[in-house]
């Protein structure tokens, strides 16, 4: 809450797993638009900016890449807050209307997520006076999925953390371990809800507040996060496993060749053999 | 010097201080001042202190004596026998003498390794606690820590860094004149003396030779500064002594000038007008165009070897110095040996400039050989390792389908802000949160306990960093093959044990009793020492049968 206002990046998951409850739709963009209204509400200085993401593509929903259009004053509302939700309504039903044949079933977030570092990236470098921007990721969200972008997700969370941006992550249904991680590296806050009907509270309850005040607050302690990474042979989590000393593949249990890249390990049993002759 | 007893080496009365008048005292350790119907000392110096005492010209009307200290400060006192100016003037040089006498004798008291010992314990923060912790508790003596671990630290720490020469080091030796008949005293130090051999390995060599089979230390250097060698402008009959230095000189000159030529960083042909190598020891090679005069040219010359001296001195390595000195005793069989630098020099010009423009510290670290990484299977690489869930992936036609659903759904949505959160929803989450929060806070609370206090913290990295080195220096006794080690492996256990009865104890008392932490706060280390002790037991339970 500094005087200087703060960037908020939106990422939104529109995935169409989203119509499984068809009920949820409606209130699921509702929450989503006035967080984003609360934030720009909070201070003149404040800045938003969200980026849809489903399994097809990625789009900025606000600001548009057209540019921005002054409409006239409808309803008493002030006009930008107006502007912002028409701009997002309207791109959101030119990005649903877009069929194309499905060739993979996950959102594409990660990709979004890196979009938004990009976007506050390009915004610290157009100030006219060259500061680190008051800028955070927030993350919503609704689809269920297999992680297989993990090395998209962890790389970017490492970015994320090397430029200091934090990523705040809410997911809605189960939870999110990869999300997590991400929130976790990042220096954000990891939120997981029961469903949509609860969203807005948690959005102000939770993310309102700015990464730096967020210090003088009481949030809710964050909960241990599951590092433990899946073994390339039989995808199962280890907790303690052997890494390939040339490629840093995970294996679960010992193995004489790596199978990632071909390397034969030495091992130290001809080794043993001799001292225990010797002895 | 107020309170305790010392005795008065030198006592002067009639001497001012600031316009006062008072006596000048003389002691062991310092040099004092009392003002007249005083009886403490308003001027008390310890000798350390002082840099350098002055004396006041002699026309002048007062007679003074100036101490300077090594902060910069002065104090000036000022001799005013009324008996005569004579005996002023006696006992301002008595003063003077007794005074230089007991400087010197105290600037010689800190032997030069307790200095050493000093600065090491200066520079190494870790080494100063260790002495702290060892030492200071009697835990091992002193002359054992110097011996058994600083070695160890005196090693890592890299060769020392010798001093250069001061370029002007001749012009600093100044000579004072007696004034009344002309005599001239010099001053020399261990330092100029060393400073002249470094520069002037003839020189050396000549004072290897002479003294004091042959002359006394005095009387050689007295001629040093008197001979044509040291002084072009002086005549007289001491040349012999020195003339065979300014051959070797020479010689050694025509080799600088040699190589130098040779070298394409710098164009010297310039200033020669005759080849240098044809002309013997001539005044020539310094160049008649430098200037007309012989004189000048002289003076260039022998300015440019002196420099290239003190530039030589300073890259001396121990095999140079060895070829010096053979060089220096047999300075006739020198041309042989110039054959050999000739050759080496005939670099080309390129691949000298290459030398001269790159700096090995200035470069990025060396370019490392990668290996190159074939991967067998690109794919599981890159996208890495997934978790195999239960939950099912959305087929394909299943996305499509819901899709067209939810673009339905949105296309007949409006923004409308004011129904969004069910109030109801909202005080659950809020009820739901809040209670998250509480929790959180109470086992925040019990979780701080892990943590050391800050100083609790730093002085147990203390005792561990003491009582490891200390454990590394028994481990290294094994195997105590020699009589030396199993002594020192004897010596170590004691200490050890020592240690643990000396801190480790009272830090753990201290640990329990003021910061309320665990008992097994040190469980680790004294396990370490356990297992020292139990090998230490073994070994002598096995060599004592």
């Amino acid at each position: 809450m500094t005087g200087d206002g703060s960037v908020l990046v939106m990422v939104v998951d529109v995935h169409p797993q989203m119509a499984e409850q068809p009920e949820y739709i409606h209130s699921y963009l509702n929450s989503v638009i006035a967080f984003a209204n609360y934030h720009l509400a909070f201070s003149r200085m404040n800045k938003v900016a969200l980026i849809a993401a489903n399994h097809h593509e990625t789009r900025f929903l606000y600001p548009q890449p057209t540019g921005e259009k002054v409409d006239r004053q409808k309803d008493g509302r002030l006009e930008y807050l107006n502007h912002v939700d028409e701009s997002i309504a309207e791109e959101l039903k030119d990005m649903m209307c877009k069929t194309q044949s499905v060739k993979q079933t996950e959102s594409l977030l990660s990709g979004a997520i890196c979009r938004a570092l990009l976007y506050t990236k390009r915004l610290e470098e157009e100030e006219t006076i060259k500061k680190k921007l008051n800028s955070r990721i927030l993350v919503i969200k609704i689809s269920t999925d297999t992680g297989s972008q993990y090395l998209n997700y962890i790389n970017t969370y490492l970015s994320a953390q090397k430029i200091g941006a934090a990523i705040d992550v809410c997911v809605i249904g189960s939870d999110c371990g990869l999300l997590q991680q991400g929130a976790d590296i990042s220096g954000g806050y990891y939120c997981c809800l029961q469903d949509v009907s609860e969203l807005l509270q948690s959005l102000v309850m939770m993310y309102q507040p700015d990464i730096a005040t967020r210090k003088k607050l009481n949030a809710p302690p964050p909960e241990s996060v599951d590092y433990r990474a899946a073994c390339f042979c039989h995808h199962t989590l280890v907790d303690m496993g052997n890494v390939c000393s040339n490629c840093l593949s995970v294996y679960c249990r010992t193995v004489p060749l790596c199978s990632t890249c071909d390397v034969i390990f030495q091992t130290d049993r001809p080794v043993m053999k001799a001292l225990k002759r010797k002895k | 010097m107020s309170g305790e007893r010392e005795d008065i080496l030198l006592q002067v009365n009639h001497v001012r201080y600031k316009k006062n008048n008072g006596q000048l005292y003389l002691s062991q350790s310092r040099v004092g001042w009392m003002m007249d119907d005083s009886d403490t000392f308003a001027v008390s110096v310890q000798y350390s202190d002082i840099r350098t005492q002055k004396i006041s010209p002699e026309g002048k009307p007062k007679v003074q004596l100036q101490i300077v200290l090594h902060d910069m400060t002065t104090h000036t006192f000022h001799f005013c026998t009324p008996e005569s100016r004579d005996k002023q003037v006696a006992e301002r040089n008595q003063t003077k003498e007794r005074l230089a006498q007991l400087m010197d004798k105290r600037k010689r008291l800190p032997p030069d390794d307790l200095v050493e010992k000093k600065r090491m314990l200066d520079e190494n923060e870790q080494l100063c606690q260790l002495y702290r912790d060892l030492v200071a508790t009697e835990i091992i003596s002193g002359d054992e820590f110097w011996k058994e671990i600083a070695v160890q630290y005196k090693n890592s720490m890299g060769p020392n860094q010798e001093m250069g020469i001061s370029g002007a080091f001749l012009a600093d030796i100044k000579p004072q004149t007696d004034g009344s008949n002309g005599k001239v005293q010099y001053n020399i130090t261990p330092e100029i003396m060393s400073a002249v051999f470094k520069t002037y390995p003839a020189v050396k060599k000549k004072h290897s030779e002479y003294v004091p089979h042959r002359m006394s230390e005095a009387e050689f250097w007295t001629r040093f500064f008197q001979s044509h060698y040291y002084s072009v402008h002086t005549n007289s009959g001491s040349e012999n002594v020195f003339s065979e230095c300014a051959k070797y000189d020479d010689k050694e000159w025509n080799r600088d000038v040699l190589s130098a030529r040779n070298d394409p960083m710098c164009d010297l042909t310039d200033i020669y007008e005759d080849k240098p190598m044809s002309i013997e020891n001539d005044i020539r090679i310094a160049g008649a165009k430098a200037g007309s005069n012989i004189m000048h040219a002289t003076m260039i010359k022998r300015f440019n070897q002196q420099s290239v001296g003190i530039l030589k001195a300073h890259t001396y390595t121990e095999k140079e110095k060895v070829l010096d000195e053979l060089a220096a005793q047999n300075p006739d069989s020198l041309p042989n040996g110039d054959a050999e630098p000739v050759v080496e020099v005939q670099k080309s010009k390129k691949a000298r400039l290459e030398e001269k423009i790159s700096y090995n510290d200035l470069e990025g670290p060396s370019k490392v050989e990668s290996a190159s990484l074939t991967i067998n299977q690109t794919h599981r690489y890159l996208t890495g390792p997934t978790e195999y869930t239960s939950m099912q992936s959305l087929e394909p036609q299943q996305v499509t389908l819901l899709q067209h659903h939810l673009a339905t759904e949105v296309s007949c949505w409006t923004p409308n802000l004011t129904d969004t959160q069910d109030p109801d929803a909202a005080y659950l989450q809020l009820q739901r949160f809040s209670d998250v929060c509480r929790r959180g806070r109470t086992s925040a609370g019990s979780r701080s306990g892990d943590e050391l206090p800050r100083k609790l913290h730093k002085e147990l990295t203390l005792v561990y960093s003491s009582a490891g080195e200390l454990l590394r220096h028994f481990w290294a006794c094994f195997p105590p093959r020699t009589p030396q080690l199993q002594e020192k492996l004897h010596k170590m256990h004691q200490t050890l044990g020592r240690y643990h009865d000396r801190t480790i104890r009272p830090f753990r008392d201290m640990a329990v009793n003021d910061y309320n932490c665990n008992v097994n706060i040190l469980d680790h280390l004294l396990g370490m020492i356990n297992i020292a002790n139990t090998k230490y037991e073994n070994w002598k339970a096995r060599n004592c049968r």
